[in-house]
C-alpha cells in the first residue's frame, strides 16, 4: 500500500503535464457521456394522459424529476443559465399566440373556514343537504381563457393579481356558480388551506356549469373557490419574494399546458424550435384530446441518435488520446519500474499503482460534470454509478497497452543497460 | 552460504543455441568477496542475473542460505530477491525524479521497517556513504561517483545477505573508482557479502577470490 501511495504521488508530481492532458481527456469523455445519459433519461420521461379539450396539448419535464417545490423554494437555482433559458424561453412561447399555463385542484372542507363563513355554509346547507367542503382550483395566468373559463358576475383576476398575489392584503378568489347563495361580491371571508390560513375578497363568479379536466376526470367548478396561482406558500413570509414568480414560471414547465388557438399550427413543431433554440432536450408535446399534435415528429428520438454518435465519437478521440499518452508514460516509467522490480516491488502492485491513479483521475474529472449537474437542476441528473461505470471502461481499454508494456518489462535489459 | 550446481544456462533457438553457463559450479561463503571475470560474452551478467533470480538456469540447482532456490518467472524472482539481494549496475539506474534520500528508500519498499526504521536506516546509509548532504538533491545534479554511492546506498539500505555488482566502477575515473572500492572493503568488512563482475584487476584485487569465466 506503501508503495501505491509513493508512487502515485511520484507520478503526478513527475507527469503533470500528461495527467493534465488525461484529465481534460477524461473529463471530456464524461461529459459526453454524462449528456448521453441525460438525454436518455429525459427522453425516458413521457406523457401519456390524453384529455378531450382541443387545442390543448401538455408538454412534459423542462425540469425532469425536479419537484416545483424544489425548483421554486430552492434561490441557488436563480443561478444557473438553464434557470435563465428556462424564463426566457417561457416568456418568449407566452408572448405569440402559444400559451403556457398550469392548473391544480384540491378540496377545503368547511371546518377550514372562519365562524362567520361557516355560519352562512350551514344556511346554505338547508338548500343544498350533502355540503361539507368546497372544491378549490389554482390557475396561472392564461389557464382561465385556454380553458374557455368565463365569470358571469364580477370579474376574472388581473395579471397583477396573477403576478403579485403573494404580496395582496387579501386573497382575490373566484367562486362557482352556486356559490353565490353564500357570498357576494366583495365579500371576504377566513380560510385555512394546506396549511396556511388566509383572507380571501370575493371578485366573482364563474358561469353556471363550467367545469375542468383534474387528472383525468371531469369536474364540475360549480362550487368551487378559484385562486389566481396553484401555488398558496409564496403567501406565507418565509416563502414571499421577488423572486419566486420566475421560479414558479420555470415550474410550470416541469408538468404545463401549452395552449394554440390556432388548428393550423403544428404545437410540436413550435416547442421544437425553442427547445432547440434555448438548448433544452426535446419535449414531447401530446395533445389533450389524443389526436392532431400526437402525430408531429418527436425530435427527442432524433437528438439522442445524434448525441449517441457524438458521444461515439468523443469517446473514441480521447481512447485514443488516452491510449498514446498512457502508453508513452510507460515507456518513461520503465526504467523507474524495473528498479522498482529490482528492489522487491511486484509488477500487480506497480500496475495497481497506475490504476489507482486513473481512478483518482477519473473521480477528479467527474466532479465539474456533478458541479454543473448540481448548479444547473439542483441535483445530480443520472445515477453516478453509470457514469463511473462508463468512466471504469474507458479507463480500462485506455490500459491495456500500458498493461502489455509493463508486463513485457524485463530486468535483464535494467542490469544490461539496454533500456531503449 | 551460496551454491551453485552444475549450472547450465543458453539462449537461442534449437538452430543457434548459444550456450553460456555449462555445468558451472560456484560455492560463495558468508562474508567472502568475489570478483567474477571473464571476456565479453563469457557469462558474467548471466551468472549475476541467475544469483539475483532475474534469469533462471536450465539445468542445475541453486541453494541460497541452505535452501534449494526454484524460480521459473519473474514474480518469482521478485519475491526472492525481496530483502534478500542488493543490486549495483554500472549505470548507477537510479530515478531521476526522485531525491538522493528518495531513491535510497526505493531498497526499503518492500521490508518490513516501521516509518521511524525507515528514516533512521536511510540515515545511517546516507552517513556511512559520507553523502548526508547530498540527501535532497536530484540524481542529475551528481558527479558520477555520488551517483554510484547512492546507488549503494539503496543497494546495503535493507542489509541484504547478498550483494550483486555488475561493474560498479566501469563508469568511473580512477579517483573516484578508489573511493568506491573502498567503499565495498568496508562493506565487506563489516560482514556483506559481495559478488562484483568486473574486467577491472584493481577491482578483483581487493576480493578474496576471483572466478573466470571461459567464453564457449
Amino acid at each position: 500500500m506503501s508503495f501505491i501511495v509513493k508512487n502515485l504521488f511520484r507520478s503526478a508530481t513527475v507527469h503533470w503535464k500528461t495527467n493534465l492532458v488525461i484529465l481534460f481527456d477524461l473529463f471530456l469523455s464524461m461529459a459526453v457521456i454524462f449528456i448521453l445519459l441525460q438525454n436518455y433519461y429525459f427522453l425516458k420521461e413521457k406523457h401519456d394522459e390524453f384529455y378531450e379539450t382541443d387545442r390543448v396539448a401538455t408538454v412534459y419535464s423542462v425540469y425532469m424529476k425536479i419537484d416545483d417545490y424544489q425548483v421554486i423554494k430552492t434561490d441557488t437555482i436563480n443561478e444557473s443559465s438553464m434557470f435563465h433559458n428556462g424564463l426566457d424561453m417561457y416568456n418568449e412561447i407566452n408572448s405569440t399566440s402559444l400559451k403556457i399555463f398550469n392548473y391544480a385542484g384540491s378540496s377545503l372542507l368547511l371546518d377550514n373556514f372562519d365562524d362567520s363563513s361557516k355560519i352562512l355554509f350551514e344556511k346554505y346547507k338547508t338548500v343544498e343537504n350533502d355540503i361539507s367542503y368546497v372544491d378549490t382550483c389554482g390557475f396561472t395566468e392564461y389557464a382561465m381563457s385556454s380553458l374557455g373559463l368565463k365569470t358571469d358576475i364580477g370579474r376574472e383576476f388581473t395579471e397583477e393579481e396573477y403576478e403579485n398575489f403573494a404580496f395582496l392584503e387579501k386573497m382575490p378568489v373566484i367562486l362557482g356558480a352556486e356559490l353565490k347563495q353564500v357570498f357576494d361580491i366583495g365579500d371576504e371571508f377566513e380560510y385555512t388551506l394546506d396549511g396556511i390560513t388566509d383572507k380571501a375578497v370575493v371578485i366573482g363568479f364563474l358561469e353556471s356549469g363550467s367545469d375542468i379536466y383534474l387528472t383525468d376526470y371531469r369536474t364540475g367548478l360549480d362550487r368551487a373557490i378559484i385562486f389566481p396561482t396553484t401555488q398558496l406558500f409564496p403567501r406565507q413570509n418565509r416563502y414571499r419574494n421577488e423572486g419566486f414568480l420566475d421560479r414558479s414560471k420555470i415550474s410550470h414547465l416541469n408538468d404545463c399546458f401549452i395552449y394554440s388557438p390556432d388548428n393550423d399550427v403544428d404545437v410540436q413543431s413550435a416547442v421544437n424550435r425553442y427547445t432547440a433554440k434555448y438548448a433544452f432536450p426535446g419535449l414531447e408535446v401530446s395533445p389533450l384530446n389524443g389526436t392532431g399534435y400526437s402525430e408531429s415528429k418527436n425530435i427527442s428520438e432524433k437528438n439522442m441518435i445524434l448525441i449517441g454518435i457524438l458521444a461515439l465519437i468523443v469517446t473514441l478521440l480521447c481512447l485514443i488520446s488516452l491510449i498514446g499518452i498512457l502508453y508513452n508514460r510507460a515507456l518513461k516509467d520503465r526504467n523507474a519500474n524495473l528498479i522498482f522490480m529490482c528492489y522487491g516491488v511486484s509488477l500487480w502492485k506497480i500496475n495497481a499503482s497506475l490504476i489507482t491513479e486513473m481512478v483518482f483521475w477519473l473521480f477528479i474529472s467527474v466532479c465539474p460534470v456533478i458541479a454543473l449537474s448540481v448548479k444547473e437542476y439542483g441535483k445530480m441528473m443520472i445515477p453516478l454509478w453509470q457514469l463511473f461505470l462508463f468512466g471504469i471502461l474507458v479507463i480500462g481499454v485506455s490500459l491495456v497497452p500500458t498493461l502489455v508494456v509493463n508486463g513485457r518489462s524485463n530486468l535483464d535489459q535494467l542490469i544490461r543497460d539496454k533500456i531503449e | 552460504m551460496i551454491e551453485l550446481k552444475n549450472i547450465c544456462k543458453s539462449f537461442g533457438n534449437k538452430d543457434n543455441r548459444i550456450t553460456v553457463l555449462d555445468d558451472l559450479s560456484i560455492c560463495i561463503d558468508k562474508g567472502e568477496m568475489i570478483a567474477v571475470m571473464g571476456k565479453s560474452g563469457s557469462g558474467k551478467t548471466t551468472l549475476l542475473n541467475i544469483l539475483a533470480g532475474i534469469d533462471f538456469p536450465d539445468s542445475g540447482e541453486y541453494v541460497f542460505d541452505g535452501e534449494i532456490v526454484k524460480l521459473n518467472n519473474a514474480a518469482s524472482g521478485i519475491r526472492f530477491r525481496r530483502n534478500r539481494i542488493g543490486v549495483i549496475v554500472q549505470h548507477f539506474a537510479l530515478i531521476n525524479d526522485l531525491t538522493v534520500s528518495e531513491n535510497i528508500e526505493v531498497g526499503l519498499y518492500e521490508s518490513d521497517y516501521t516509518s521511524g526504521q525507515k528514516r533512521k536506516a536511510i540515515k545511517d546509509t546516507l552517513k556511512d556513504l559520507g553523502i548526508e548532504d547530498l540527501k535532497d538533491k536530484y540524481p542529475s545534479k551528481l558527479s558520477g561517483g555520488e551517483k554510484q554511492r547512492v546507488a549503494i546506498g539503496r543497494a546495503i539500505v535493507g542489509r541484504p545477505k547478498l550483494l550483486l555488482c555488475d561493474e560498479p566502477t566501469g563508469a568511473l575515473d580512477s579517483e573516484t573508482e578508489k573511493e568506491i572500492l573502498k567503499i565495498f572493503k568496508r562493506l565487506n568488512q563489516m560482514g556483506a557479502t559481495i559478488v562484483i563482475v568486473t574486467h577491472d584487476k584493481d577491482v578483483a584485487d581487493i576480493c578474496n577470490r576471483t572466478i573466470v569465466l571461459e567464453k564457449h
